[in-house]
C-alpha cells in the first residue's frame, strides 16, 4: 500500500517529494559556518561583553540570526510541495460547472435591426457569464453548427475564456446540435453539477432526447430572408456542349420581392433574369447554356436582404472528358462502327482472355459483348447477351422467339428508339433487381433494364445482338449513345464536385500531400489517412474550393453551397429541444478535486520577497 | 630612514610647556618647581612665632612695630618633580591606524621631553604583563636624545596584566610624583585593582587612554571571525546595526566607568583616538585641560 494513501492531501506529482532531501543539506549547508572572514583587532574584551550583553537581553537572539535559514527553508518546502501538485477533495455548495454551446451555423449571421450579427448577440451574452463567474464557478466552450468543436476546457479562467469566446467565428454550415449535446454530456459527467447553456436561434430539427438538462438562451428575432434553396446543373442530353441549369429562390418574408437573378459562368454575366417573389413562396427556373467547356457557374440575387450568404450559389460544371470505352468480346466489331460516331469516345477492343490487361479502372464504360463469365469492370458495364454473376441479376432458363411487350420511351437510355420492329432469337428469363430500371420487357421477362451499383451504371441486355435484328438498326446505335450520354451527363455533372458546407473532400493516395485552397484564398494541406488517401475537413464556408498539387497536375475544383431552407428561413424557435434530462445528481454540495499548487506558489513568492527584504536589511545594516 | 618621534620645530615648542601638578611634588633635590614644603626662597607663604634660635633676618619688623611681638617669615621653596611615564606595550597597543603604540609614544616622547626641559625628573616604564625596559629617572635636556632612542627602541610586548605591572610599580617606586599612563587599558582583569595601587601611592595619575578609530566605530560588516591580537581568541559575530549600536554603549560604558573611576580618586583622565594628530593633543587639548600650560 501507498504510505501516500494515508494522507488527505494527494499528489499528483508524488515523485516531486524526492526533493525533499535538499532540506537537511540547505541546513548542513547553513551551519557548516562557511569560510567566515578573519578580522585581527587589538582585543576582543569589548566585543565579549557586546556578545554577552546581547545573549542576556534577547533571547531570540539566535532566532533571528537564524531567521534567513528558517525563511529559506520555508521557501523551500512551499516550492517542493507545490512542484508535488497536492489535490484535495474540497466542498462548496456554490460551486457551478457551465458548459456553454454557441450555435455557429450560418443563420446566426443573419443580422439583426441592430446592425449585429446573432452571434455577436450569443458572444456579448457569454461574455456577460463570464464577467460575472465567481472564483468557485468554472466554465467550458463549445461550439457546433453541423459539427461541434470544444473551444475551451473547464477553466475558471475567465481570460481564458475570454481569448477563446472572441476566437469564434461564424461558419455556413447547416446546424446539427446532437454531437454539441454528445461531448457535453461527456464534459459534465466529470462535474456534480453541470449546467448546459445554448446560445442559439433555434433554427434546428429537434434533436430528440438530450440526456442532461438543457438551459436554452433564444438569440435573435424572426427576420424577412429571400434565398437560394435549390440549385442544380446538367449537361443536355441531346447536346453534350449546352448545359442546363435548375435555381429555385424562395422567399421567408411576408412581402413581395422584386429583384434580379444574374448567373455568371467564371465571373463573365451569362443571363439575368427579374424576379418577382410572391410572399413565403418558392420559384424555381431552368436556365440553359452554351458552355463546351467546365467552369463555376454561379447564380446570384440581386438583393439586401438579413442573411447575404444564401443570396448567391456556385456549381462546378466540370470539362467534358473524352469517353473511353472497352469492348470485350470475340466479336465487337459490329459495336465499334456503331460507336464510331459518337463524339469524344476512344474505343478499345479486346478478347475476353485479354481483359485483364485492360482491367486498369481507365475505362468509363466496358461493354460485354457475348462472354461467358463477365467480370465487373471499375466503370459503368453493359452486358449485351451476357449476364453477370455479381449484383442480384438471376437467370431461370432462355425464352425464344421473346415478344416486345413494352419500352420506356421516356427513359434517357430508350428516349427517341422505336423497338417494334425488333425481332428477338431468344433472350434469358431474367430477374432484376428491384432498383433496375427495366427499359425493354417481353410479356415474359425483362429484357434490357438498368440499375445502378457503387455509383456506375449496370444496363443488362438478356439477348444475344447477333441472334437479332438490332445490329442492321438505327436504334441500336441510338441506344449505345444514349448509354454513354446518360452515362456522363448523370456521373461528371451529379458527382461530388457540387458539395454541401460541411462536407469532407477526398483525394487519392499519392506521394506528395495536395494542398486546398479555399474561397477566401486559404491554404491547407490535405490529412493522410492510415488507410491511404487524404481528406480535409474544412468546408465550412460556401464558395469553390480547389485541390492543388495533384499527382495529374489537374486541379479538382469543389463548390460549396448552403442551400438550405431551414438555415434560410431566420424564424426563431424559444423551444427547440422538446425532451431534456434530468441531472440524477442530488443537490448535495459537489465535490471536485481542486489542486493546490498555486496557492503554494503564492505563498512561496510571498516568501521569497520577505526573505529578500531581511537579507537586505541585515547587509545595509 | 624612520620619522623621529618629535620633529624640531615640535621641541621648540614643547620647551615653553611644562606640566601641571596639582599637588606640588616633594623631591630630594632642588628643582623648579614650587614644593608645598616652606623653605626659604623669595616667595613669602606664612609666618610663625619666633622662637629662640631662628634666624633673626627673617623677622618681619613691621608686624613688631605694630603689635610689639616676634613674627617669623616663611617662604615656599621650589623643589623637582618626577614624572614617571608608564607606556603599554602589549600587541593590543600594537593596531590600528594610526598605530596606538606609536601615537603612545610620540606622546610619551612630547611630554617627557618638556618635563626634561623644566628639570623635571623622568623617567619611562615600559610594561605589559609585568614591567618591562626602563629609561630613566633622568632630567635635563640634555637627558633628551636618550630617551628618544629608548622610544625608538621601544617593541611590542606580551599580553597585558595591569594588575601586575602596576602593583610592581608602586611596590618599586615609593616616592610621590606624576605618573603618566599611555594604555588602551584592555585587560580581561580589569583596571580598578591595578589604578588602586598607583592611587595608593598617592601618585597623581594622568591616565592617557588611547584608542584607534577603528576600535572607537568599527567597519565591519556581515559575519566575521574577531582575532584578539593579545590572546589569539576567537569571535565569531554577525555585525549588524543592532550589534554595533550594542558595541557603541558597551565601549561609552567602558570608557566613561575608567573615567569616572580615576576622577573619583583625584586623577586625570583623558579619551584620546590615534586620529587626532599627537602634537595637537599635546600642543592644544592638554594645555586646554590644564595638564600643560
Amino acid at each position: 500500500m501507498n504510505p501516500l494513501d494515508f494522507f488527505p492531501i494527494k499528489f499528483l506529482n508524488p515523485w516531486a517529494l524526492g526533493f525533499l532531501l535538499l532540506v537537511p543539506i540547505l541546513i548542513l549547508l547553513y551551519f557548516l559556518k562557511l569560510k567566515r572572514p578573519q578580522v585581527w583587532i587589538a582585543s576582543t574584551l569589548l566585543w565579549q561583553k557586546v556578545i554577552e550583553d546581547m545573549r542576556v537581553n534577547s533571547p531570540f537572539q539566535r532566532l533571528k540570526r537564524s531567521l534567513l535559514l528558517l525563511l529559506q527553508l520555508l521557501l523551500l518546502l512551499l516550492l517542493i510541495f507545490a512542484l508535488a501538485r497536492p489535490w484535495l477533495k474540497s466542498l462548496s455548495e456554490k460551486e457551478e460547472s457551465l458548459i456553454v454551446v454557441i450555435d455557429t451555423s450560418a443563420s446566426m449571421q443573419a443580422r439583426e435591426p441592430d446592425g449585429r450579427t446573432r452571434l455577436e448577440h450569443a458572444k456579448e451574452a457569454v461574455e456577460s457569464l463570464i464577467d460575472g463567474m465567481s472564483y468557485r464557478n468554472e466554465m467550458a466552450l463549445l461550439a457546433f453548427d453541423s459539427r461541434s468543436r470544444s473551444l475551451c476546457p473547464f477553466t475558471a479562467n475567465q481570460k481564458r475564456l475570454r481569448k477563446a469566446l472572441n476566437q469564434i467565428v461564424a461558419s455556413d454550415g447547416l446546424t446539427d446540435p446532437a454531437n454539441a449535446f454528445r461531448k457535453a454530456k461527456s464534459l459534465g459527467a466529470s462535474r456534480g453539477n453541470p449546467r448546459l447553456l445554448l446560445f442559439s436561434d433555434g433554427s434546428f430539427a429537434d434533436p430528440g432526447k438530450v440526456e442532461m438538462p438543457v438551459e436554452f438562451h433564444l438569440v435573435g428575432t424572426p427576420l424577412s430572408n429571400v434565398a437560394i434553396t435549390g440549385m442544380d446543373v446538367r449537361r443536355s442530353l441531346t447536346d453534350p456542349k449546352q448545359v442546363e441549369l435548375f435555381a429555385a429562390v424562395h422567399n421567408f418574408s411576408e412581402t413581395t420581392v422584386n429583384s434580379t437573378m444574374s448567373i455568371y459562368l467564371d465571373n463573365e454575366l451569362l443571363d439575368s433574369k427579374a424576379l418577382a417573389l410572391e410572399p413565403e413562396t418558392s420559384t424555381s427556373d431552368v436556365f440553359t447554356a452554351d458552355i463546351p467547356g467546365g467552369g463555376v457557374l454561379r447564380v446570384e440575387i440581386d438583393l439586401e436582404d438579413s442573411l447575404p450568404l444564401d443570396n448567391q450559389a456556385s456549381l462546378i460544371v466540370p470539362d467534358p472528358q473524352p469517353k473511353k470505352v472497352l469492348l470485350v468480346g470475340n466479336n465487337t466489331y459490329y459495336l465499334e462502327k456503331a460507336l464510331a460516331s459518337a463524339p469524344d469516345i476512344n474505343i478499345t477492343s479486346c478478347a475476353m482472355a485479354d481483359y485483364p490487361e485492360h482491367a486498369d479502372g481507365s475505362f468509363s464504360t466496358v461493354i460485354w459483348s457475348n462472354v461467358e463469365a463477365p467480370a465487373v469492370a471499375a466503370g459503368n458495364n453493359i452486358y449485351l447477351g451476357c449476364v453477370p454473376t455479381a449484383f442480384d441479376v438471376k437467370v431461370d432458363g432462355l425464352i425464344k422467339a421473346p415478344d416486345i411487350a413494352d419500352w420506356d420511351n421516356t427513359h434517357p437510355l430508350t428516349r427517341f428508339i422505336d423497338f417494334s420492329n425488333l425481332l428477338i432469337a431468344d433472350t434469358f428469363d431474367l430477374s432484376m433487381p428491384k432498383d433496375a430500371d427495366v427499359v425493354l420487357s417481353s410479356s415474359k421477362t425483362p429484357i434490357i433494364a438498368v440499375f445502378q451499383r457503387d455509383g456506375r451504371y449496370i444496363v443488362v441486355s438478356g439477348f444475344n445482338v447477333f441472334k437479332s435484328s438490332w445490329p442492321f438498326q438505327v436504334s441500336f446505335v441510338l441506344f449505345l449513345h444514349n448509354c454513354l450520354n446518360y452515362f456522363d451527363a448523370q456521373q461528371n455533372l451529379a458527382g461530388n464536385v457540387n458539395v454541401r458546407v460541411g462536407n469532407v473532400l477526398t483525394a487519392p493516395e499519392q506521394k506528395s500531400t495536395p494542398v486546398v485552397r479555399g474561397p477566401q484564398g486559404t491554404r491547407e494541406e490535405m490529412v493522410h489517412m492510415p488507410g491511404g488517401g487524404y481528406t480535409y475537413n474544412g468546408v465550412d464556408r460556401c464558395g469553390v474550393y480547389t485541390i492543388e498539387k495533384l499527382t495529374d497536375a489537374v486541379d479538382r475544383r469543389f463548390a460549396a453551397n448552403l442551400l438550405s431552407q431551414s438555415e434560410s428561413q431566420l424564424e426563431t424557435v424559444s423551444n427547440p429541444i422538446s425532451e431534456v434530462g434530468k441531472n440524477t445528481v442530488t443537490t448535495a454540495a459537489a465535490k471536485i478535486n481542486r489542486e493546490y499548487f498555486r496557492t503554494l506558489l503564492m505563498v512561496a513568492l510571498i516568501i521569497l520577497f520577505v526573505e529578500w527584504l531581511v537579507y537586505h536589511r541585515r547587509i545595509l545594516a | 630612514m624612520a620619522e623621529p618621534l618629535l620633529t624640531s620645530e615640535m621641541m621648540v615648542r614643547l620647551e615653553q610647556l611644562q606640566v601641571v601638578s596639582r599637588r606640588m611634588a616633594t623631591g630630594r633635590m632642588r628643582g623648579e618647581r614650587r614644593s608645598r614644603r616652606r623653605g626659604f626662597s623669595t616667595d613669602f607663604a606664612d609666618y610663625r612665632n619666633y622662637v629662640s634660635g631662628d634666624d633673626t633676618r627673617y623677622l618681619d619688623w613691621k608686624i613688631y612695630a605694630r603689635l610689639e611681638r616676634l613674627y617669623l617669615k616663611l617662604f615656599l621653596e621650589e623643589e623637582d618633580l618626577q614624572v614617571f611615564i608608564l607606556l603599554d606595550t602589549s600587541p593590543s597597543m600594537d593596531h590600528g591606524q594610526p598605530n596606538k603604540l606609536h601615537y603612545a609614544k610620540q606622546v610619551a616622547a612630547a611630554l617627557g621631553y618638556l618635563c626634561l626641559c623644566n628639570m623635571d625628573s623622568v623617567s619611562c616604564q615600559c610594561f605589559g604583563e609585568t614591567l618591562l625596559d626602563k629609561w630613566g629617572p633622568k632630567r635635563g635636556k640634555p637627558m633628551a636624545s636618550g630617551f628618544f632612542d629608548f622610544l625608538e627602541g621601544v617593541s611590542t610586548g606580551e599580553q597585558t596584566s595591569l594588575t601586575t605591572s602596576m602593583k610592581i610599580f608602586s611596590q618599586m617606586n615609593r616616592g610621590k610624583g606624576i605618573v603618566i599612563l599611555l594604555s588602551d587599558f584592555y585587560d580581561f582583569d580589569g583596571y580598578e585593582e591595578a589604578l588602586r595601587y598607583l592611587f595608593g601611592r598617592n601618585f597623581e595619575v594622568f591616565a592617557l587612554h588611547i584608542l584607534s578609530p577603528d576600535e572607537m566605530e568599527p567597519d565591519l560588516k556581515g559575519d566575521v571571525r574577531l582575532v584578539d591580537k593579545e590572546f589569539q581568541v576567537t569571535t565569531d559575530i554577525s555585525v549588524g546595526r543592532n550589534l554595533l549600536k550594542l558595541y557603541e554603549r558597551t565601549l561609552n560604558t567602558f570608557c566613561h566607568g575608567l573615567r569616572d573611576y580615576i576622577l573619583a580618586r583625584g586623577g586625570y583622565y583623558l579619551l584620546c583616538s590615534t586620529e587626532l594628530p599627537f602634537d595637537r593633543l599635546v600642543l592644544d587639548v592638554l594645555c586646554r585641560r590644564g595638564l600643560l600650560r
